[in-house]
């Protein structure tokens, strides 16, 4: 089932085109990977999703959530929909939390604007959340600071602040690109996890092909603000149909042109 | 005689009213003229640290580090030894590693021992000669990491030292640059130690490989043997993890735990809090490598006190 649908969109911003007319949905339950260099557009497809382009930023096409044109939508409404159905994790977990307010804090303060929860009714739904996320011990968790856990366990706090307020779609950036392997690895799974328990439609946003062979159900390959191939993951990985997504496999370290 | 011989270093960093982290524990390495030796490790287990003593930067505590016959000591306020020019490092950021406000030609132009001009140097790492008149911020960051490697090269080190340096770098140039520095080092009979995090590169680029784990360097090995069978399970952990990029779908396998506080490593072997293997002497004494590997699966002695 499509949550969101991107279509046509555009970005322009100073005269420089940086998305030029891209079509992609996102199904319930399905974690759709978007792929390309640095530069391609992939994280200002995120961004605009989530309104939150740079200023001066003019948009062409829809993107549709719930039969509601997200791009048509002014500031106010906008704010009172990100982070309430739709949730975000970015790439650098020690600037995306606070570093002066409590997990509790930062975990229940959408919750009671969005959800209109009490004090202790946020309390109990957060510890529940970072239960959820696999934090040991979550009633005393809540009352700690981000420096007091490390940065695998900040991106399992992000994630539960992202799920806070049970949105459908999730806008995950780079969410594993400053952490070690085998923490990345409990972060994979349980991203794949939570898509598929809560039916969550997920926008990964990655440079890294192992991480997106991983987790990912469909492949966008993005390429100078256009999507030059999208497909099921086995077959974009095996059996590239763009040149340029061969030409990424093949840059991969340790595989050749065959 | 090895080029850098590290033996039993330790490394302690102190601070004021904290205990000493003990960020090396007896880590014990050695390179070789035209070796390119990958260190690897999580964050936290005294990598960079391990690597700053090489440079002088840290001060060991206990043990010894030679380069070329010579030991190196720590950097005081006198001028560093000459000799210890030949070792050169790249660091991981080459936004913060470039003065901005300097021409890059005149940056590379500071170390050049013998006849190169920066010309010369910026097109032994891919960049053009007529660059050398720019200032950093002209640059990507590709770019910049190699502009800090011809600096590097511009002293004529013998042993080069990389410590993260293709971490801050797109995907698209990681690779690139990680090759380029493996090239320049071997063909100039310079020996590379290479840090990072990034196991699929290291796998690239390096001849033997060395894995670190709190402190201590608990497995080394030719590269591919490494890679076809590691031996400790802290090195079995760290591959099982790189997710494959095979389009299977399949998820990485998880070590479960954190790295411990090295201020408070545990008893006996390191590792064997999360290890799956752990049997009782684990938790009491501490394994000695032996064949390349510091565990007590392998160590018949081991078996015997089991």
């Amino acid at each position: 089932m499509t949550i969101l649908a991107i279509e046509d969109l555009t970005v322009d911003l100073g005269g420089r085109g940086l998305i030029r007319g891209i079509d992609l949905s996102l199904e319930r339950g399905k974690v759709h990977g978007l792929a390309g260099e640095s530069g391609s557009g992939k994280t200002m497809t995120g961004l605009a999703v989530l309104g939150l382009l740079p200023h001066g930023a003019r948009t062409g096409g829809t993107i549709s959530l719930g039969g509601t044109d997200l791009l048509s939508l002014s500031p106010k409404e906008m704010n009172a929909r990100r982070g309430r159905e739709i949730g975000t994790v970015f790439q650098d977990q020690s600037t995306s939390l606070h570093p002066m307010l409590s997990i509790g804090r930062q975990l229940t303060d959408h919750m009671r604007h969005h959800l209109r929860l009490d004090r202790a009714q946020a309390r109990e739904r957060a510890a529940e959340l970072l239960g959820k996320v696999r934090i040991p011990d979550p009633g005393r968790a809540l009352d700690r600071y981000p420096h007091q856990f490390s940065g695998g366990m900040r991106q399992r706090i992000a994630i539960a602040i992202a799920l806070a307020c049970d949105p459908q779609v999730l806008i995950a950036d780079e969410p594993t690109t400053a952490l070690d392997v085998t923490v990345q690895a409990g972060i994979l799974r349980l991203l794949r996890g939570l898509c598929d328990d809560l039916g969550l439609a997920v926008l990964l946003v990655t440079h890294d092909l192992g991480v997106m062979s991983a987790v990912a159900d469909v492949i966008s390959v993005m390429r100078d603000g256009r999507l030059v191939e999208t497909g099921p993951r086995a077959r974009v990985m095996r059996d590239p149909a763009d040149p340029y997504t061969r030409a990424l496999l093949d840059a991969l370290p340790g595989r050749s042109t065959p | 005689m090895s080029l850098l011989s590290v033996e039993d270093l330790v490394v302690d960093h102190r601070s004021p009213d904290r205990p000493p982290v003990r960020a090396v524990a007896g880590a014990s390495l050695t390179v070789e003229p035209g070796e390119v030796v990958g260190l690897v490790g999580e964050s936290g287990c005294g990598k960079s640290t391990l690597a700053r003593a090489i440079c002088g930067i840290a001060a060991p505590t206990a043990g010894s580090i030679d380069f070329e016959g010579r030991r190196v000591r720590p950097l005081g306020l006198r001028r560093r030894d000459p000799a210890l020019t030949r070792i050169q490092m790249v660091f991981q950021d080459p936004f913060a590693s470039l003065n901005p406000r300097r021409r890059v030609g005149r940056q590379i132009a500071d170390g050049i021992r013998g006849e190169a001009t920066p010309e010369e140097l910026l097109e032994r790492v891919g960049l053009d000669a007529g660059m050398a008149g720019r200032y950093p911020h002209e640059f990507s960051g590709g770019q910049r990491q190699r502009i800090a490697i011809a600096r590097a090269l511009a002293a004529r080190p013998s042993l080069l030292i990389g410590d993260e340096p293709i971490s801050a770098l797109d995907a698209s140039a990681q690779a690139q640059i990680a090759g380029l520095m493996r090239s320049l080092a071997v063909e100039s009979g310079a020996g590379l130690l290479f840090i990072s995090h990034d196991l699929s590169v290291v796998r690239l680029i390096a001849d033997r490989i060395a894995v670190m784990y709190l402190g201590k360097i608990v497995e080394t090995g030719p590269t591919a043997e490494v890679w076809d069978d590691p031996r400790h399970p802290y090195t079995r952990a760290l591959l099982a993890a790189i997710p494959e990029p095979d389009g299977s779908g399949t998820l990485p396998a998880e070590l479960p735990g954190d790295v411990p506080d090295p201020a408070a490593p545990p008893s006996g072997c390191r590792f064997h809090p999360r290890c799956p293997h752990a049997m009782d002497v684990c938790s009491v004494r501490e394994p000695m490598p032996r064949d390349g590997v510091a565990c007590w699966l392998y160590d018949s002695e081991g078996s015997a006190a089991e």
